[in-house]
């Protein structure tokens, strides 16, 4: 996927990508037998573009390299001039190790 | 995407499988003050994979692999012939359903440009901002949500749903002479940023109250008559009473216990239209239904999922709940309501010479039976009416006196269309709505340290 959103920046900004892969294998143990195993896998890749001076990201954990490269041309529209894409999270991920309950705002 | 569920179920050599696949489209637009801190979009999607072999324990696979959905369940088998165990899990029996939702969403957030949401947000914060001089700061966050889910199981299984939601927090805060005063609303839409058009006004209005809180005192500490808003009575239930109705909590109540007052009903509805915990269906793929959990102070139902319901010889209720393709189903609240009483709040009111008011909680912490709110607006009662606001107000008790001390719930039920979330372990956030009329507990300890 990388090459190819690289192409499809080409000739309209400059552009660069980060992809991850981790596959993730937990065993829970209670008094030494084997309670629970899973497995995570998660693919993500986030796209930079700077497009006339102005900067946007998008992210994705699937496949589409034209609706990404889309989705952080139009962040770039839509946002402030200047280089910083301040607080950008295109890609969720991960766990959320929370507290046991915990109401909150988005 | 239902025959590549169907196939790989049908390939399973487990006793049971189930295979959960989400897509979801966001946005996020954050504003801080005047200047545009996050405009995004991302498109999040997986399958979570759970199945098991006869005798033998669950094997979990979450992945975003969704074209390898086969090996995935492939993987999910071994993993289950991993676990012995001498309990295997029991799935209380449902029949099977088999629906295809409709595509189309009403007000689908996705037909919307990034820049015209960010126009309609930058256009609520300059309201916020602009209301008055003394409005030193804001803060402006907007979330979309496009989740589609399909579900299919060994069972026969086979759902397809779409669902949206958008969320608005907004903080204002007021600054004048040296006083400060921060206020925090948030408001939810299952139907489209066209429902957030109408927020100027409210910007208007949570300016004013963060201004008429500037100067607001700390209540003296004591025990004291207090009336809960809506928003605070939610919240409160949400936390005190929600959590231990969810079968699988380490302390959960029992049908037959007795949680409080009489005059407390509780339930919960996890299909009522336009409500921010609302779906057809279950992580599992069980019907979402409405339940009455309290009943005059008694638990008369819980909240399942599938294993809790066999475990425990009660019903599924469409509870198995996850926060996304990460997380297996547990048993958690969708939208939990404290249904009305009688009188209004006039009547909660009069006869109190002095007590407090809390409009709306910050938020609700729980510990070992004891509870602790922090008020987000809260003002005292002098003489039968509600009268100046006061700061930083926490209420205190153990959870078993204060609902046992509801001794008032009027009839003026709202639900509070937050943008509230519940986090439940490690199992991630869950979008979850609150309702509640206006109640009152006949003392509790208040005091002024929640800053």
């Amino acid at each position: 996927m990388i090459p190819q959103l690289l192409e499809l920046v080409r000739g309209r900004g400059q552009g660069d990508v980060v992809a991850k892969f981790d596959e993730t294998l937990s065993l829970t143990f209670e008094r030494g037998r084997l309670v629970s195993s899973s497995v995570a896998i998660e693919r993500g890749t986030n796209l930079r573009i700077i497009a006339d001076g102005r900067t946007g990201v998008s992210g994705t954990t699937g496949d589409d390299a034209e609706a990404m490269v889309e989705a952080a041309l139009n962040a770039a529209r839509a946002g402030e001039g200047g280089l910083s894409p301040a607080g950008a999270e295109p890609v969720a991920s991960g766990r959320d190790p929370g507290p046991p309950c915990r109401r909150r705002l988005p | 995407m239902f025959q590549q569920i169907s196939d790989a179920i049908r390939a399973s050599r487990a006793d049971f499988t189930e295979v959960r696949i989400e897509r979801t489209w966001l946005t996020t637009i954050a504003f801080r003050g005047r200047r545009l801190e996050t405009a995004t979009q991302a498109v999040d999607q997986g399958a979570f994979i759970r199945c098991f072999a006869q005798g033998r324990g669950w094997g979990l696979v979450s992945t975003t692999e969704i074209e390898r959905i086969d090996a995935a369940v492939a993987r999910a088998y071994e993993l289950s012939l991993a676990v012995p165990t001498d309990t295997p899990p029991i799935l209380a029996p449902l029949p099977p359903s088999t629906a295809e939702g409709p595509t189309d969403l009403a007000g689908d957030p996705r037909r919307l440009s990034l820049a015209e949401k960010r126009t309609l947000v930058e256009g609520l914060n300059a309201e916020l901002l602009g209301a008055d001089r003394r409005i030193a700061e804001t803060s402006l966050g907007a979330r979309d949500e496009v989740t589609e889910t399909w579900i299919g199981n060994s069972d026969g299984t086979l759902v397809r749903e779409i669902r949206s939601d958008v969320a608005l927090a907004a903080v204002a805060i007021a600054r004048d002479e040296g006083l400060v005063q921060r206020l925090v609303r948030s408001w939810s839409a299952r139907g489209g940023w066209e429902e957030l058009r109408g927020l100027d006004t409210a910007m208007r209005i949570l300016a004013e109250r963060a201004i008429g809180r500037l100067g607001a005192r700390r209540v003296r500490p004591g025990a004291l008559p207090v009336v809960l808003g809506p928003r605070a009575a939610g919240a409160l239930f949400h936390s005190v009473l929600g959590h231990r109705l969810e079968a699988d909590a380490p302390d959960a109540l029992r049908v037959g216990d007795r949680v409080g007052s009489s005059l407390l009903s509780l339930g919960d509805d996890g299909r009522g239209s336009g409500l921010r915990g609302a779906a057809g269906w279950d992580s599992e793929g069980t019907p979402t239904q409405s339940t009455t959990l309290v009943q005059h102070g008694v638990v008369i139902s819980r909240l399942h999922g599938r294993e809790s319901a066999a475990a425990s010889g009660e019903a599924p209720t469409g509870n198995a709940r996850a926060s996304s393709f990460r997380h297996p189903p547990r048993p958690r609240m969708s939208d939990l309501f404290l249904a009305s009483g009688q009188g209004t709040l006039a009547d909660l009111l009069s006869g109190i010479a002095t007590g407090v008011y809390i409009a709306d909680a910050r938020g609700v912490g729980v510990d070992d039976g004891r509870v602790r709110l922090l008020a987000e607006e809260a003002q005292m009662i002098r003489q039968g009416e509600l009268a100046e606001p006061i700061a930083d107000v926490v209420l205190r008790g153990a959870a078993v006196e204060l609902l046992d001390r509801v001794d008032g719930v009027a009839s003026d039920f709202e639900w509070n269309r937050s943008a509230s979330a519940c986090s439940r372990g490690g199992h991630g956030l869950v979008g979850v709505g609150e309702g509640a009329p206006h109640c009152r507990i006949r003392s509790a300890r208040v005091d002024g340290e929640g800053a």
